[in-house]
């Protein structure tokens, strides 16, 4: 391998790589854009269920049992207020309880009891209101049962601290940014194919090797640069050591990724559309963090579960290198293995 | 039009579309907007609780908890089955219910039940499971006063989210894959001049046209379908919707035909794409901001597909509304193929 060589590829790559007016827009722009939607994303949570009633009754022992379970109550003074607060979703849910509480005995009136939701609440949430305006009244009753709960937590309790939208978009918009500089790269190769200007670069004293080597920088300068700008635009300068040895982990895989997809597009259209389809594939883990337990074990199949999951810990939970660095073996392995594959296709293909 | 050559075409147009990659992104794009819906829904949106449960011997607990239906609730082999959807956040609570638990709590007898909470859940999850779980228990017990719940709701019009975003959805599935087939294998056939190739062999414009399109409508109809089984959302008649189904994958094809005949390259349907989505998907917008006065959307043809495909999934169908879009929406299509029809000579003249 000739570095002199490889310098001049490097530059004619990135030249290439820019003069496709495509990729050098979303390069751009979709760093622009997704820095903007972090900003704009809200940046706590509330989790807790607000709710409110109306009654003459005290709810000394009901307040008692609902407080216990991290729940916002407010008492209203009529039921028209009740009704507005639903309506300036102040609560989730008001409830209009009867001034004396039913006695319980076979043969004894049913009494109503009413819950007032919003429109746009699922039914889900509806029958759940029900249940809860129910248990209320049976505590307010003295109607306890005789159950014992030992709660244990799995994972960090982040009961009233969830981690906020903005927070865990950040993996899912550092992986789309590797993926797209991907598929820019997978179409310099695809277009080297197509063109048949790799065959020019052959009888060059560029070898197969000094080309993908060149490749692979090209790669690694239009990937891991954007990805490492809107690191640090969202989350800043912490957690340096990690981020960085993911982001070169996680930029190596998109690589070997780009060299396979660039080995089966022939042309911008094609290796858009297959590189899309392997993108979709390999976006599937970052479903997780966006909504824990969206998608069960099967999901560690996909190599990109060792690069999103290891940077949500890193960026909401703390996790230091010790934590996750299995995860990178993992995601270098898989990117070796890749490299591979892909290298005995392109050398097919270059031939 | 011999009906022999338009399958034989068809044959044709099935076998090398599946070779080209806008065949299985017809299919797979509708799907995946679905699942990313659904997924974004979650992260804005609460998530409904679920509950899982261990019970290793006889209990009502699980069916008169499924019964509530404020909850998912999961049912679990295993106590280590539990605690492991637990801890990958696939449930927000895990409960074990011991044996005997039933008749325990019956005789008001103390009982012990270990929970194991996930601990990234809402609080108002823990909470709805909490209060839940409790009414259920109670009615094991008999212990629960006689009450009924009056549900009222505050306000007008706003659907919930999901509901909100299905219209746009079922478009979508219905007009990708209707509309991109038959334009861009038009588009290609005449970038690749195999078109002309095509014209020389006795089969006249139409046919090679209403083959396209058979093959667009196909893959709306299938797509469509598919949504709809994804989303639960068949509704009580399947013959009516099927029908609903119908006309908007006749009023994709049929599109995409016009644009087939009309544009020369890709990139010019991409962009034919990217800015017409917004007469075709405003019907849907409409839906999604309820703000926005419902009589404009009458104005765009796809109102007339997309209205009762929405009408007919519901659970209390105003037929009399139904009967009258499907109407309009059937002699659109009507309109649109004559159109199409009438302007196939343009392929025509490529070889004269």
């Amino acid at each position: 391998m000739s570095w002199r060589v490889i310098k001049s590829l490097v530059k004619k790559d990135v030249i290439q790589f820019f003069s496709n007016k495509f990729y050098a827009v979303i390069t751009v722009l979709g760093l622009v854009f997704y820095i903007a939607i972090y900003f704009a994303l809200p940046k706590t949570i509330d989790d807790k269920l607000s709710i409110g009633f109306y009654t003459k009754l005290s709810m000394a022992r009901a307040l008692a049992v609902i407080n216990a379970q991290e729940v916002n109550v407010i008492r209203a003074n009529s039921v028209d207020e009740l009704m507005r607060m639903v309506k300036e979703e102040k609560i989730v849910a008001g409830f209009v309880f009867p001034d004396v509480i039913p006695v319980s005995s076979q043969g004894a009136p049913t009494v109503t009891v009413k819950v007032y939701v919003p429109a746009d609440m699922e039914q889900e949430m509806r029958d759940a209101m029900a249940y809860v305006a129910k248990e209320l009244l049976n505590a307010e009753a003295g109607y306890f049962l005789n159950i014992e709960s030992e709660n244990e937590v799995v994972g960090v309790d982040l009961a009233g601290k969830q981690i906020p939208p903005s927070k865990r978009m950040i993996p899912v918009f550092i992986f789309l940014i590797l993926m797209a500089e991907t598929l820019g790269l997978a179409n310099l190769i695809a277009q080297e194919i197509e063109q048949k200007t790799i065959h020019a670069l052959l009888v060059t004293p560029a070898t197969v090797a000094d080309i993908l080597t060149a490749k692979g920088i090209t790669g690694m300068l239009t990937s891991f640069v954007p990805a490492l700008l809107l690191t640090w635009a969202t989350i800043g300068f912490g957690h340096f050591v990690p981020i960085i040895v993911l982001l070169l982990a996680g930029t190596l895989f998109t690589i070997a990724v780009a060299f396979l997809v660039g080995s089966l597009g022939k042309d911008l259209m094609s290796t858009l559309m297959w590189g899309a389809l392997v993108m979709i594939i390999l976006l599937l883990p970052t479903a997780n963090v966006l909504a824990p337990g969206t998608l069960t074990s099967w999901v560690k199949a996909i190599p990109t579960y060792y690069f999103v999951d290891p940077l949500h810990r890193v960026i909401s939970f703390n996790a230091g290198l010790e934590g996750i660095w299995k995860g990178i073996a993992v995601l270098l392995g898989s990117a070796l293995l890749l490299f591979i594959l892909s290298n005995a296709a392109l050398r097919r293909r270059f031939q | 039009m011999s009906t022999s050559k338009i399958v034989g075409l068809l044959k044709k147009e099935v076998v090398l579309g599946l070779r080209n990659v806008i065949f299985p992104w017809a299919i797979v794009a509708p799907l995946l907007i679905t699942v990313v819906m659904s997924l974004l829904t979650g992260v804005f949106f609460a998530r409904p609780p679920r509950l899982g449960i261990y019970a290793p011997g006889e209990t009502q607990v699980i069916q008169l908890a499924r019964e509530t239906g404020a909850m998912r609730v999961l049912q679990y082999s295993s106590a280590e089955a539990l605690k492991d959807a637990v801890s990958q956040g696939v449930i927000d609570v895990g409960v074990i219910v011991p044996d005997g638990f039933d008749e325990a709590v019956k005789s008001g007898e103390k009982t012990t039940l270990r929970a194991y909470v996930f601990g990234e859940s809402f609080s108002r999850n823990r909470a709805v499971i909490a209060t839940t779980f409790g009414n259920v228990v109670r009615q094991i017990a008999g212990r629960e006063l006689p009450l009924s719940v009056e549900t009222v709701t505050v306000g007008e019009g706003a659907l919930p989210i999901r509901e909100r975003l299905f219209p746009f959805i079922v478009l979508l599935a219905a007009f990708f894959g209707g509309l991109l087939i038959p334009s861009a294998s038009m588009i290609q056939e005449k970038q690749r001049k195999t078109l002309d190739a095509v014209m020389v062999a006795p089969v006249t414009p139409a046919e090679v046209v209403a083959a396209k399109m058979v093959v667009g409508f196909l893959v709306s109809v299938v797509t469509c379908v598919l949504t709809l089984a994804i989303n639960r959302a068949f509704g009580a008649y399947p013959w009516h919707l099927l029908l609903a189904v119908a006309t908007a994958a006749a009023m994709a094809s049929a599109i995409g035909a016009l644009a087939g005949i009309f544009l020369s390259d890709m990139a010019t349907l991409l962009a034919l794409w990217k800015s017409g989505a917004l007469v075709l998907f405003f019907p849907a917008l409409v839906y999604l901001f309820p703000k926005i006065p419902q009589i404009i959307a009458k104005f765009f043809p796809t109102y007339y597909v997309l209205e009762p495909l929405v009408q007919i999934t519901k659970a209390n169908v105003d037929f009399g509304a139904f009967w009258t879009n499907v109407y309009i929406g059937l002699v659109l299509d009507v309109l649109l193929l004559m159109l199409v029809f009438s302007q196939v000579k343009r392929l025509g003249y490529r070889v004269k």
